[in-house]
């Protein structure tokens, strides 16, 4: 029995990724269903996701991929990581997280598309994400850092005003003496390198997939 | 009768046969170079008989002398010159043959800036005082007075408003002029008092403060013409092309946010300056000067910190119109004139915005009016006399060329037309040139007409469409819209999916804004009436491939209107009527709503919807 089930799994595995990346919803609702029912294991799941999250960050990359399909394959990889941790609870365990995400839209902002694709991506790969909307002001960041105790900070923003709040945040994230504890990642269609080093983060991304892979490198590291 | 097609500018016109091109352009309202008047002898109405040429007449021995073998070749022929016998002729005007204005062509409709009687803030009264002797020993203001209740300008128990300088001058020049003089009056203040009749020298100048451009106005107000003007580039520039940056500049210190408004207050004086000397006008007799522009431009003008425009919730520091002294600015025009500004809206929707309603006139129309002001913040107006929904929608400065990445801005060698064939692509450079890049409408077509053409979907994504311009490097599709050879610097010229993406994404916020604004007012927006697309933007802008992305309502293409820099018009036109003023500021106070799309719950969703192509 034991090879029979592997090849299925395999190829289970692939179909659910392929339908992900294919942004078919109906059919991966159904595929991730009847993995969770025939293999009893979530793993499968969560490994078809974070396979997938990769293919569409480098179909993304390319050009292939718009923001549309990102927000489509972000919202198709909630759901089907819900069920997956729903079937865990089932069997009485718990998804092995692998970091905590404090993510916001920095203060004076409310644009939150590019954070939401980069929430329902981590989600998806395994973060933990606390989210705390837009318009966030830095000491509303600080608070939640002492209470969450995250791994990384995501600080969000379109407008070239956000820049000057996400340097806020982190100036006042040192003054707290937190700085140190966390990873700072910014995000945004105005971000660059010069950005990154005026705000004092430790990386930036314009991408939401490209954003989860550096967050990822990071947990991968910490895990060392 | 024969129909005459006209680009750029998708113009059509009826003629009677045997008229000349140049006689059907005209008709059309396109400003087409015509130094001789229609003599054949300047040889600078050349023109493109793009198709039809059998439907023109043969070359006439002018043309033969002033074009060169190639021209003909290519088509060229001289309007004036040439005479249409058939009924369908389609042309097309090269930019070198349009009268060039502030450095570009019009083909733009510009509106009219004469709605209203005139009637100006300022008025001048020629009146001869009797002088005074010791039965008569009035004073000199109340002798004055007296002299302008007689001749019925003012009420017995009327006073006037009387500046202290004025007022020092005032005994002087009474005696100097001999008592003949003329009393110039801006509503109930005597701002002035001019030796002798002076009443044929009443002047005004109509300000519009853009982003990238300063356009001046000087108005004469006794006929309401304009006589002269003159624009140049913002010199805030150099703080940043995006206005937040300036913002952000401005708010650092008391006097950054001084030297941007110095920067813009002296540039106005000096076009003031120079108009005043071409058209021999002495400054003291421009009394008033009107300005528009967008809030944050509004602001720093007035030397207002615009920071809190920039951020959410995006406030400014005041809506209604304003009127002060111009020289509290530092303006150089009569002393004791005054500066006028429209209301603003919000903080994305300015002045330049209820300019834009003061020159369509929407506020009055019973149709349904939609008014599309492009830039890196879209103002979008839509409504008619009932109400006025007015929002901002996002859409970066893809349009502009930014972000893009053979993207430019709309200026010489920039592509501004393109058409994909089966296995060519043509295009159009502004000036003629050889392309450097491609500007907003070159990427609107290019967006167009490969979706026309099956090379991309209604997602914008490329297809499995074999085209030889669609090629693959290191793993990235591009579509090549020039090849290397025939650019300026030897480099091909392509647009990428991601480039596309930010035109669709450009577009999405653009009709977002006016789906969510037609369903706020429960019509379908095929019903609106009449489109203007206002900005320099518009100029070279294709109505088919607008409508055909979505950027448009798909409404008929002679429902759309270019009006150009139409917010200089609605500057006039409160310039010279007090009437348009009351109106206008009555309309902003009741009729106009603001919406803000970003908290519009509908926003996102119809966002992601207008993505597409045919969403």
């Amino acid at each position: 029995m034991k090879p029979v089930k592997y090849t299925l799994r395999v190829n289970y595995l692939k179909d659910l990724v392929n339908s992900i990346v294919e942004l078919d919803e109906q059919k991966s609702f159904e595929l991730a269903k009847r993995i969770l029912e025939e293999t009893r294991d979530p793993k499968v799941v969560f490994e078809a996701v974070r396979q997938a999250a990769e293919i569409i960050g480098e179909k993304y990359e390319k050009g292939e991929f718009f923001v549309a399909d990102l927000i489509m394959a972000g919202e198709i990889m909630k759901t089907i990581s819900g069920l997956a941790r729903q079937k865990l609870k089932e069997l009485g365990e718990a998804r092995k997280i692998i970091g905590k995400l404090l993510i916001g839209t920095v203060e004076g902002d409310v644009h939150d598309i590019g954070k939401n694709i980069v929430v329902s991506m981590a989600e998806a790969v395994g973060f933990e994400v606390i989210d705390l909307g837009v318009d966030v002001p830095p000491s509303k960041f600080v608070e939640a850092v002492k209470e969450h105790n995250p791994d990384i900070l995501g600080l969000s923003g379109l407008l070239t005003t956000a820049i000057d709040s996400m340097k806020k945040t982190v100036d006042e994230l040192k003054k707290a003496g937190l700085r140190s504890k966390v990873k700072v990642i910014i995000g945004g269609g105005r971000v660059d390198q010069y950005a990154c080093e005026y705000v004092g983060a430790d990386a930036w991304s314009n991408d939401a997939a490209e954003g989860v892979k550096i967050m990822l490198k990071w947990m991968e590291e910490k895990a060392k | 009768m024969p129909i005459v097609e006209i680009n750029p500018g998708n113009l059509r016109v009826s003629v009677e046969k045997g008229s000349t091109i140049l006689q059907a352009v005209q008709k059309a309202g396109v400003p087409l170079l015509s130094i001789c008047g229609g003599l054949g002898a300047c040889g600078k109405c050349r023109v493109v008989v793009a198709s039809g040429l059998e439907n023109v007449s043969s070359l006439t021995k002018a043309e033969l002398k002033l074009l060169s073998p190639q021209d003909i070749e290519k088509r060229v022929r001289l309007a004036c010159q040439a005479r249409i016998t058939g009924d369908y002729v389609s042309i097309h005007i090269p930019e070198e043959s349009l009268i060039v204005f502030r450095g570009r062509a019009i083909a733009a409709v510009i509106l009219r800036d004469d709605v209203y009687p005139l009637s100006p803030t300022v008025r001048k009264i020629h009146v001869n005082l009797p002088k005074p002797t010791l039965e008569d020993n009035r004073p000199d203001y109340e002798r004055l007075h007296d002299a302008l209740v007689e001749v019925g300008y003012i009420d017995e128990k009327e006073d006037l408003v009387v500046p202290l300088g004025v007022l020092q001058e005032l005994p002087s020049i009474l005696r100097s002029s001999d008592w003949d003089l003329t009393v110039v009056l801006y509503g109930r203040e005597l701002i002035s008092i001019e030796p002798g009749d002076t009443t044929n020298l009443l002047y005004g100048v109509a300000v519009d403060i853009g982003s990238s451009k300063i356009i001046v106005q000087l108005v004469d107000l006794n006929t309401g013409e304009t006589i002269a003007e003159e624009s140049v580039e913002n010199p805030q520039l150099t703080f940043g092309a995006d206005i937040v940056s300036r913002v952000m500049y401005a708010e650092k210190s008391r006097s950054n946010l001084i030297k941007l408004q110095q920067l813009v207050v002296s540039t106005v004086n000096s076009i003031i300056e120079r108009l005043a000397e071409k058209s021999g006008v002495n400054h003291e007799y421009i009394y008033e000067v009107v300005i528009v522009g967008n809030t944050v431009m509004h602001h720093l003008f007035l030397g207002i910190q615009p920071g809190y425009i920039a951020r959410s919730p995006y406030v400014p520091a005041i809506s209604r119109s304003l009127r002060y002294k111009a020289s509290e600015l530092g303006l150089t025009v009569q002393k004791q004139g005054y500066i006028y500004s429209l209301p603003v809206i919000r903080g994305f929707v300015g002045a330049d915005a209820v300019a834009n309603i003061l020159a369509t006139q929407m506020h009055k129309r019973r149709d349904l009016v939609l008014v599309i002001d492009i830039g890196t913040n879209t103002e979008v107006l839509l409504g008619n006399s009932e109400v006025i929904l007015a929002a901002s929608a996002p859409s970066g400065p893809a349009f502009e060329g930014a972000h893009i990445t053979h993207g430019m801005r709309a200026v010489t060698g920039a592509i501004g037309s393109v058409k994909v064939n089966d296995s060519t692509v043509e295009y159009e450079t502004i000036g003629g040139v050889k392309p450097r890049g491609i500007c907003g409408t070159g990427l609107i077509d290019t967006v167009a007409e490969l979706y026309r053409n099956k090379v991309i979907d209604n997602l914008g994504k490329f297809t499995n469409v074999k085209h030889p311009r669609l090629r693959r490097e290191q793993g990235k599709q591009r579509f090549i819209i020039v090849p290397a050879e025939e650019s300026t610097n030897g480099v091909e010229i392509y647009v990428t999916p991601r480039d596309i993406e930010s035109v669709l994404l450009a577009k999405a916020a653009v009709k977002a804004a006016w789906t969510i604004l037609s369903r706020k007012l429960r019509v379908n927006p095929s019903e609106i009436n009449r489109v203007y697309v206002a900005g320099s933007f518009g100029a070279q802008l294709n109505v088919d491939n607008a409508i055909q992305i979505g950027l448009l309502p798909p409404v008929g293409r002679e429902k759309v209107t270019f009006i150009g820099e139409s917010a200089i018009v609605g500057a006039k036109i409160a310039l010279k009527s007090i009437e348009a003023r009351r109106e206008i500021e009555e309309a902003v106070g009741t009729i106009v709503k603001y919406v803000e799309l970003s908290v519009d719950p509908e926003f996102r969703e119809v966002y992601f919807e207008s993505m597409k192509i045919h969403g």
